[in-house]
């Protein structure tokens, strides 16, 4: 892929996010968290990075608990695993604790759907959302 | 109470289980030694990034793992300056008398409490399991503990404010 400017990216991320909240409003909650999970911003710069997180929790916190495994379900390997690494990231912002619970209960669902395997890609993948 | 810890302990054991895949590896940098990575990161392709999973800014647990170490650090919710002491005098006790746990690392990681250390040498006499069962158990272990002492301090402090009043009653 071709390198985009910090510019390019931000566009990107902001369509991106558009694209979320689009879905978001039609109550198509499992789309847009596929949405959001597409292609995240790897090579971006740290501000754009987080506004794309950003994008992923929202839609993550539209799902109630008892979605979240069905949710899970329908996400392809790829989708979990980037998932799995927004997951982490999320717990090194230091986010309000009610957020981090919600949190652990999507990371249950995910390690029972797609095993330890996943954490130990977002240990040793360098693409870090 | 438990019921929140709960979820949270469990992200650390998975995480732990994946984290702790290690093996024998010879350092680059000093020939015929073999030292942990994530301690002396002599190798950088060896050490991925530290992983952090949080309850919120007051507790939380960063693992970094790397080929043949995986530093675990863990910070215990204190909301007091009672608790803080506590959690002070505690750690201390136990990094004292580190060499009778094996695995727990002398000095705290900056930021954190208590920090383990275990490397592959361990992982080959002990069972991966238990380890991971006994830094679960050890984080349950730690906030009950602080918890029992505080009020455990409170209730003696309370016993002998009212004995040290009580002679001044008597002669009143």
């Amino acid at each position: 892929m071709a390198e985009l400017s910090e510019e390019e990216w931000r566009a990107k991320v902001m369509q991106h996010k558009a694209a979320v909240e689009e879905l978001l409003k039609a109550r198509k909650s499992k789309e847009a968290l596929a949405e959001a999970l597409r292609d995240p911003p790897y090579g971006a710069p740290e501000e754009v990075k987080l506004q794309g997180a950003k994008t992923v929790l929202y839609a993550l916190s539209a799902f109630r608990e008892a979605e979240i495994k069905e949710a899970t379900e329908k996400l392809d390997e790829e989708k979990q695993n980037t998932l799995m690494k927004y997951l982490y990231k999320f717990w090194s912002q230091s986010l309000p604790s009610r957020t981090n619970a919600q949190l652990f209960v999507w990371h249950a669902a995910l390690v029972e759907k797609a095993g330890t395997g996943s954490i130990v890609r977002v240990l040793y993948d360098c693409n870090r959302p | 109470m438990a019921h929140t810890l709960a979820p949270y302990l469990e992200v650390i054991r998975h995480t732990l289980n994946a984290a702790l895949c290690l093996q024998n590896y010879p350092s680059q940098v000093v020939e015929r030694q073999s030292r942990p990575e994530i301690e002396f990161k002599d190798t950088a392709a060896v050490v991925p990034k530290p992983l952090v999973i949080a309850r919120d800014e007051n507790e939380k647990c960063l693992i970094e793992p790397s080929v043949n170490s995986v530093r675990v650090s863990i910070k215990v919710r204190q909301s007091d300056d009672t608790e803080k002491l506590l959690c002070r005098k505690f750690a201390g006790f136990f990094t004292q008398r580190a060499e009778h746990f094996v695995i727990l690392r002398r000095k705290p990681v900056e930021g954190y409490d208590i920090s383990f250390l275990i490397t592959n040498t361990h992982l080959e006499e002990m069972m991966k399991d238990r380890i991971v069962d006994f830094i679960i158990e050890f984080m349950e272990d730690i906030d009950k503990e602080i918890k029992d002492l505080k009020i455990a301090l409170n209730t003696r402090l309370r016993a002998a404010a009212a004995a040290y009043m009580s002679q001044f009653s008597q002669r009143g």
